[in-house]
């Protein structure tokens, strides 16, 4: 079932195609991978879906429904989150407990005003998903360090807490911005097999990154962009043995004469 | 913890029998300016932690100030329904031009701030419905509430004693609650705030227009203080003054240091008895020192100082070891 659909959709900067007619779409339960050169348009077409930017041309279609032009918020509440390139995109002078509650934003059910008289519902539903928040803090396997400072913690933990902000927001589908940049083997390894996990439980992913080895091992499907271009989709397999994939990665076709 | 909730509640107990310890106009006339400016200056606080920083915090509390004078003088309304009415009249100019102003981030925002609380006092002084070059003069005091006429400054005192106690408690209740949570998060990074599903406009509209209708409240209380609105009164340097006031009293504390800030610094210049036009220099040193030697303001001078002390025994522990061996 395809849960997201991307039709025709174009982003210029200035004289610069970012994203030209891209199509693409995304299948419920799977992870797909997003790859290319630097500069293929992968970060441009996540802040079009996740509504950061808003496109030229083409449609966003999320569950059938179109979510063209919805600001990010809203996108989010719909259930696209997605995550940030740099590490440091934490609230970073809070503790990791305190970043998680923030980012539970979308759980409160109770209104503002509700909120300021602090009736007695509130401090109820604040205990409660301020618990399923140390919950989801255990479970990424952070909770040795629940009550750190954001700043203070190592890159690995900082990538880590950036995807548990994401699945606070309680996302139908995550975006990851090359969540493995700067890890070591193991831990990247060990990052895959979380997202893995994820993948199992329902949830869909959208993997942009750089680390080939990390999305041949698990993605799904691959589309590869180039000039921000569309030249390739399918499994791993196919896309390793891809012509135009290779002769874009590598930058000159060595076929000639 | 313990000791900070006696010093609390020592500061309580004085600013409310205060009166009667001494109620000299002069000290009572400069304690009110100190509670004034505290409220501007948690007020401000309150928007920078969106992470705008206002210059025009003293406009808006001459929309407030002016709003009360004609409401009270030309549509003869009391002044206790002029009061919350110039606050949300404010907070309704704020919400107006909060939409496109919260827009613009940082440096230009600030600058947009500044042109804004500039025309405001350009537009003042030249429109005499508002005031003009005279200002505003003959608003009434309040009116009398049984025996409470306002004929004495210590009636005074304790209404904007009243309007600050409203104040903090509404600051504490945002900032211990969700919603100081929401807005500080989008102080902190506002495309992750967005990313996780906060709607970034409207809470920074939100937190405007509460910052700017307790500005609003405290210009109306003011221009009846006062009697007179003019545009001196709401000029770009006293939003400068607003924002030291947060400065030097230490902005990780969010109401206590506006306070803290407000109090010391004007305190500071009734006791050395700094003429008026000396004011900014000794402002502008304060203010330097603090940036260097105390960032996060006088509030957090008792933690160095007990920080400093702590080095100092463990020097000299130090030492004795040495000598003893």
């Amino acid at each position: 079932m395809k849960l997201l659909e991307i039709i025709d959709l174009s982003k210029s900067f200035g004289g610069l195609n970012a994203v030209d007619q891209v199509s693409m779409e995304l299948i419920r339960g799977e992870i797909l991978g997003l790859i290319g050169p630097n500069g293929a348009g992968k970060t441009t077409l996540f802040n079009l879906i996740t509504g950061f930017i808003r496109p030229n041309k083409g449609r966003i279609k999320f569950r059938g429904e179109d979510i063209t032009g919805l600001k990010a918020n809203e996108v989010a509440a719909k259930g696209i989150v997605r995550t940030f390139q740099a590490s440091n995109t934490l609230f970073q002078q809070r503790m990791v407990w305190e970043n998680v509650l923030i980012a539970s934003h979308l759980k409160y059910r109770s209104g503002l005003l509700r909120t300021f008289i602090n009736t007695p519902s509130i401090g109820a539903e604040e205990n409660n998903i301020k618990n399923q928040a140390l919950e989801l803090i255990d479970s990424i396997g952070l909770s040795t360090v629940q009550n750190e400072y954001a700043v203070n913690l190592p890159h690995g933990y900082q990538r880590l807490l950036g995807v548990c902000l994401a699945l606070a927001a309680n996302p139908t589908i995550l975006l990851l911005d090359e969540p493995v940049t700067g890890l070591t083997p193991e831990e990247t390894s060990a990052f895959m097999n979380y997202i893995v996990k994820l993948r199992d439980n329902g949830l869909t992913i959208l993997l942009v990154e750089h680390n080939m080895k990390a999305v041949m091992n698990t993605c799904d499907r691959i589309v590869v962009l180039n000039y921000g271009k569309k030249i390739a989709e399918g499994s791993p397999d196919l896309i390793s043995k891809n012509e135009d994939v290779i002769k874009a990665y590598l930058g000159v076709d060595i076929n000639v004469a | 913890m313990q000791r900070k909730l006696t010093f609390i509640i020592f500061c309580l107990i004085l600013l409310v029998l205060g009166p009667l310890l001494s109620n000299q106009p002069y000290w009572m006339h400069v304690v009110i300016i100190c509670i004034y400016s505290s409220i501007l200056a948690m007020s401000w606080l309150l928007i920078l932690k969106i992470g705008h920083l206002s210059l025009a915090h003293a406009a808006f509390m001459g929309v407030g100030g002016i709003a009360s004078a004609l409401i009270v003088t030309k549509a003869g309304i009391s002044f206790w329904l002029a009061l919350p009415l110039s606050g949300l009249i404010t907070a309704i100019i704020a919400l107006i031009l909060g939409f496109p102003l919260l827009r613009v981030k940082g440096i230009y925002f600030l600058i947009i701030t500044f042109a804004f609380n500039e025309l405001f006092v350009i537009i003042i002084r030249n429109w005499k419905f508002l005031g003009g070059y005279v200002g505003l003069i003959g608003v009434p005091r309040p009116n009398a509430i049984g025996a409470i006429d306002f004929s004495s400054k210590v009636h005074y005192y304790y209404l904007i004693l009243f309007l600050a106690a409203v104040t903090v408690i509404t600051l504490y209740r945002i900032y211990t609650s969700r919603i100081g949570r929401i807005f500080t998060s989008i102080g902190e990074d506002e495309d992750l705030a967005r990313s996780i599903g906060i709607d970034v406009i409207r809470y920074k509209l939100i937190a405007f227009s509460i910052g700017c209708f307790f500005a609003g409240i405290t210009g109306s209380f003011l221009v009846h203080y006062l009697n007179f609105a003019g545009a001196e009164l709401f000029t770009t340097w006293q939003s400068l003054y607003i924002q030291i006031y947060a400065i030097v009293g230490g902005m990780v504390s969010v109401i206590g240091g506006p306070i803290v800030g407000a109090f010391s610094l004007i305190l500071l210049t009734e006791f050395l008895d700094i003429p008026i036009k000396a004011q900014p220099l000794v402002y502008a040193a304060i203010l330097i020192l603090i940036i260097f030697f105390l960032r996060n303001g006088l509030i957090s001078l008792p933690q160095r100082i007990l920080a400093w002390r702590l080095r100092l025994l463990r020097l000299l522990e130090r030492n004795i070891k040495h000598e003893t061996a």
